[in-house]
């Protein structure tokens, strides 16, 4: 089984996180994403702090097809 | 309870073999945590191979996953491969159970990563309890979760027990409470360790890890560093704490296992201390079974 939607949230989180330069840029992205209202409400819920280590963790360990 | 089991986490570096190999020489190491996912790694005769072989014959081999990224909300291909290579893994070598981490790394497009949270939210939920269904399947063996480092709020630090619960209980899977990501939610979010423990499903675990990390110190606070779970530096007393107190509250706890990453070895001074955190493992849990059979008796 999958989730649409849940599948959305986390494509547009790996691909913020990875690409995103500043913490800001990454919650105005989440932020302007199209997401479940369930799902946009745990991303208005982020603490900037652990977006920013999440973004370094992201950098460090991501890769993509092509990359 | 009975002791839980002192285990190692076996990694194929050459600094954490040095470091380690006293230790199993003395006869000290009880049982070993299998990263399975390096089961059919490109290494010609790995040197914990015969390890591997003499603990599982003794029912001590623990086998743990990285990459099979439970919480993904798309069932890749990769995936189902990964599951093939454990089943052929496990059938050759048995572990006693095996667990994974709670998260997801990948997705379409994406070939690896590390573990990200998820939001606690029905559909999360229903995806963790398929792939815990298909990793049961593969594996023949109980299988758990390990709980999580990163959380991206307060809140879903102080909600994570809940979460784990939700996928554990059809299962009637394990929990695998990993001390040094629960002190690094404490650590960053400024809350108390104990708190967090107790709101973990304590019931559920049977194994604990105890590892060190590292501070990472960001621009939007630098006040207020953020504690990471890096598995290079000596166990932290925090930590050392916490499992006095997780082992009085978890009596299914079969084994307590000391994680080191390879490479971050370099120094002789950090493998001393890496051995003297070991020591210090073993002592307490001899005196903590010790002072649990007194009290029964």
């Amino acid at each position: 089984m999958d989730d649409p939607d849940l599948a959305a949230l986390q494509a547009e989180l790996l691909e913020v996180l990875r690409t995103a330069e500043t913490p800001a840029e990454a919650r105005a992205r989440l932020r302007a994403a199209d997401l479940a209202p369930d799902l946009r409400a745990w991303v208005e819920s982020f603490d900037l702090r652990a977006l920013e280590v999440a973004m370094a963790i992201a950098k460090r360990w991501v890769r993509v097809e092509g990359s | 309870m009975p002791r839980p089991l002192l285990a190692l986490a076996v990694l194929p570096e050459d600094d954490l073999r040095r470091a380690q190999w006293p230790l199993f020489a003395e006869g000290l190491v009880e049982a070993i945590e299998w990263t399975v996912d390096l089961a059919d790694a490109d290494v010609p005769d790995p040197w914990w191979a015969p390890l591997l072989d003499h603990f599982a014959a003794r029912g001590a081999l623990f086998g743990h996953g990285v990459h099979f990224s439970p919480l993904s909300a798309v069932f890749e291909p990769r995936q189902r491969e990964w599951l093939a290579r454990l089943r052929t893994a496990l059938a050759r070598r048995p572990v006693r159970h095996l667990s994974e981490h709670l998260g997801f790394m990948t997705a379409p497009g994406v070939l690896r990563g590390a573990p990200l949270p998820v939001p606690f939210t029905p559909r999360a939920v229903a995806i963790g309890r398929d792939r815990l269904d298909r990793l049961a399947d593969a594996a023949g063996a109980a299988v758990g979760l390990e709980n999580l480092a990163l959380a991206m709020s307060r809140e879903d630090a102080l909600a994570q027990g809940d979460l784990l619960e939700a996928l554990l209980r059809p299962q009637e899977g394990f929990l695998v409470l990993d001390l040094h990501n629960l002190f690094c939610q404490a650590a960053s979010f400024d809350l108390d360790g104990d708190v967090l423990l107790a709101r973990m499903p304590l019931d559920r675990v049977r194994e604990i890890h105890v590892s060190g990390g590292s501070w990472w110190t960001g621009a939007i606070d630098p006040s207020r560093p953020f504690r990471r779970d890096t598995h290079d530096g000596p166990v932290p007393e925090e930590v050392f704490a916490l499992l006095e107190h997780a082992l009085a509250r978890c009596a299914r706890t079969e084994t307590v296992v000391l994680e080191r990453l390879g490479g971050t070895l370099g120094e002789p001074a950090a493998i001393d201390r890496y051995r003297e955190d070991f020591h210090r493992l073993r002592g307490l849990l001899d005196r903590v079974s010790a002072e649990e059979a007194s009290t029964d008796g």
